[in-house]
């Protein structure tokens, strides 16, 4: 896989989620990409009540990797399994359980443009969406210094002044190292985390 | 090309039978016999050359509040074969059953992951416990899986020789299926196939709850 | 009567339970007959036989009664005839349910009977002398032979388990294969790490394979 960027499109006033999806899916077209299919990326939080100093753990499923679970810990590290992931830690319940209204999932349609791979997708939790995600992927390159200049000539074309200007922070460490699916759902999980934050803000 | 025998695909699909139990029988063997045992195998088992395996054990202990016994899951490292990801496998607490059931019976978990568990381990607050390697051979039957091993003790940790006098001159062997809880002909299946191995052997349950408490 | 107290109360009780057995058996036996005149072309074997059966447990019962310890000795209690006549007697007739009419110097030996006739007595006699006089000697050494014989044989079975004992601790046909205390030790060790303590410091997935 190759350099990713994820970010979360604040839609314009006065439009709700079905008007501005529609009309960042016909500005993606209109760019000449083509759809390719749907996407979907579940997250779902487990915490260990009982334990002080325990992280939030976040188990992620990403239809781009079917065969994979990904293991985020908050501020922890980060393992890639597979499907036996939920199957193991729900023999764990009885430290590690299921965080109250922690799971939110992220599905859209995957666009193909090129080398570029382009992503929208609603984020919803539970049945009521809450944002609008934006992800681009350059497959070719594996160093996100190389290639980010591409990559933000495109995304101000999809999502105009919200791009970026430079390699954002999260991506710089990795600048010089292979990018690694860890990078993108760390990326999620910052996102998802945001979206909660202005939920529990309203 | 048969596929190797402890090759195990990372399943895309998630099993209908999540709540898998591991059905099997232990016994040890003297190492002077060993050899008698491994060429019966060989002709009872599948027509597979024995897969000859090196395996790192970690065993990871998770106090549990509610309950005395810790929950006890295992990481695996094939040192044979590197290429081979780390396994993580959560073992059940182990039950005997009664008299007419024919196996030992517990519950296990396998995951496969990318890198070294350890600290994904630690962050969920399992502890290291103890470690060890496991070098022998494999081999399969159907769906048995038989495995005639000797334990050593990693560089890495400290041994206790007091309490490992017996097991430096003996083969550990095991016998064992997966199979949901609902299946009734695997535990005969596994001792059917201990009977054909005695006397050179014998497999017999062996009660892990006076096990557990040797620590 | 005039009879002692507890003693009369006693031969009353058993004579009732005798004269309530011997009923039983007359009836099974009135039964029996019954059923061969009435029934003898579909009557099987298995049938009589059940009859048989039963008329044999009945007899058995009574004697059983004759012969318990409640019964006082019989044989002390005679019936002696009081009256004699050839007349016929109602009374009786009706006691005996029609079989008996007359109690008479004729049937009074037949059903007062307590020993067998005169001739068979005496063969009686003879025949038991014949069997008795096998001398005592021959008969103690045949007993004593077989007595001889028996322990002889007793001897050579307690020799022969003595000796299977003493050859298996010697040497076992089947030889060790495998160390009980090594199961439980591998076991334990490989499934709850005893014995082997991890330090905690380690870098893991080591390469180094020690054997």
């Amino acid at each position: 896989m190759g350099v990713t960027y994820i970010c979360q499109w604040k839609q314009p006033e006065g439009q709700n989620i079905q008007q501005s999806i529609e009309q960042i899916s016909s500005c993606v077209e209109k760019l000449g990409a083509k759809k390719a299919g749907l996407f979907q990326v579940e997250c779902e939080s487990f915490n260990a009540p009982n334990a002080p100093n325990a992280k939030t753990l976040h188990l992620i499923y990403d239809s781009e990797f079917p065969a994979s679970r990904f293991a985020l810990f908050e501020e922890g590290s980060f393992l890639v399994t597979d499907v036996m992931l939920s199957a193991f830690l729900s023999k764990l319940r009885a430290v590690w359980q299921p965080k109250k209204g922690g799971k939110i999932d992220c599905k859209g349609q995957r666009y193909e443009l090129g080398d570029f791979l382009i992503k929208l997708g609603v984020v919803s939790v539970g049945a009521s969406a809450k944002g609008i995600s934006v992800e681009l992927e350059y497959a070719p390159c594996v160093y996100a210094r190389d290639c980010w200049g591409m990559m933000s000539e495109m995304l101000q074309s999809i999502i105009g002044e919200q791009a970026p200007p430079s390699l954002p922070s999260n991506l710089q460490p990795k600048g010089t190292e292979r990018f690694s699916p860890e990078l993108t759902m760390q990326q999620y999980v910052e996102m998802f985390n945001n979206i909660r934050k202005t939920v529990v803000a309203r | 090309m048969v596929e190797p025998a402890n090759y195990q695909p990372l399943s895309g699909e998630i099993p209908s039978n999540v709540n898998v139990q591991e059905y099997f029988l232990q016994g040890s063997i003297l190492d002077a016999n060993a050899d008698k045992l491994k060429q019966r195998l060989q002709g009872l088992c599948d027509n597979v050359p024995p897969e000859p395996f090196t395996d790192h054990e970690q065993i990871y202990f998770l106090k549990n509040a509610t309950s005395m016994l810790p929950i006890i899951v295992k990481a695996c490292k094939s040192l044979a074969k590197p290429s081979t990801p780390w396994q993580i496998k959560y073992v059940g607490a182990t039950e005997v059953g009664e008299h007419n059931k024919p196996t030992m019976i517990r519950s296990c978990v396998t995951v496969a992951v990318s890198n070294d568990p350890a600290q994904f381990l630690d962050n969920l607050g399992f502890s290291l416990q103890s470690e060890v390697i496991l070098k022998g051979y494999f081999y399969r039957k159907g769906r048995l899986q038989i495995t005639v091993s000797k334990i050593s003790v990693p560089p890495t940790a400290t041994c206790d020789t007091s309490k490992l006098e017996a097991s430096a001159s003996s083969h550990l062997v095991e016998v064992n299926t997966t199979a949901s809880p609902r299946d009734e002909t695997a535990g005969d299946e596994v001792k059917n196939f201990c009977q054909l191995l005695r006397p050179a052997i014998v497999l017999n349950k062996v009660d892990h709850r006076k096990l557990q408490q040797w620590q | 009567m005039t009879m002692q107290g507890p003693e009369g109360k006693a031969l009353e009780g058993s004579v009732d339970s005798l004269i309530t057995r011997s009923k039983d058996v007359q009836k099974s036996l009135q039964d029996f007959l019954h059923k061969i005149e009435q029934e003898h072309a579909t009557l099987t074997w298995p049938s009589v036989l059940d009859n048989f059966a039963l008329l044999s447990g009945q007899i058995s019962s009574l004697l059983t009664a004759m012969k318990s310890d409640k019964t006082p000795p019989l044989r002390n209690y005679p019936v002696v005839p009081l009256k004699l006549s050839q007349d016929e007697d109602p009374h009786l007739l009706r006691l005996t349910d029609g079989r008996v009419s007359v109690m008479s110097h004729a049937e009074v030996p037949d059903y007062l009977r307590t020993k067998p006739d005169p001739e068979v007595e005496l063969a009686e006699k003879q025949l038991i002398a014949e069997v008795g006089t096998q001398a005592d000697q021959i008969s103690m050494n045949q007993v004593n032979q077989f007595n001889k014989q028996c322990n002889k044989i007793l001897e050579k079975i307690k020799n022969a388990r003595a000796n299977w004992r003493a050859d298996v601790i010697q040497s076992s046909s089947t030889p060790v294969t495998h160390n009980p205390m090594a199961t439980n030790e591998l076991i334990a060790t490989v499934n709850y790490g005893r014995g082997i303590k991890a330090n905690s410091n380690q870098s893991l997935g080591t390469t180094s394979v020690v054997l």
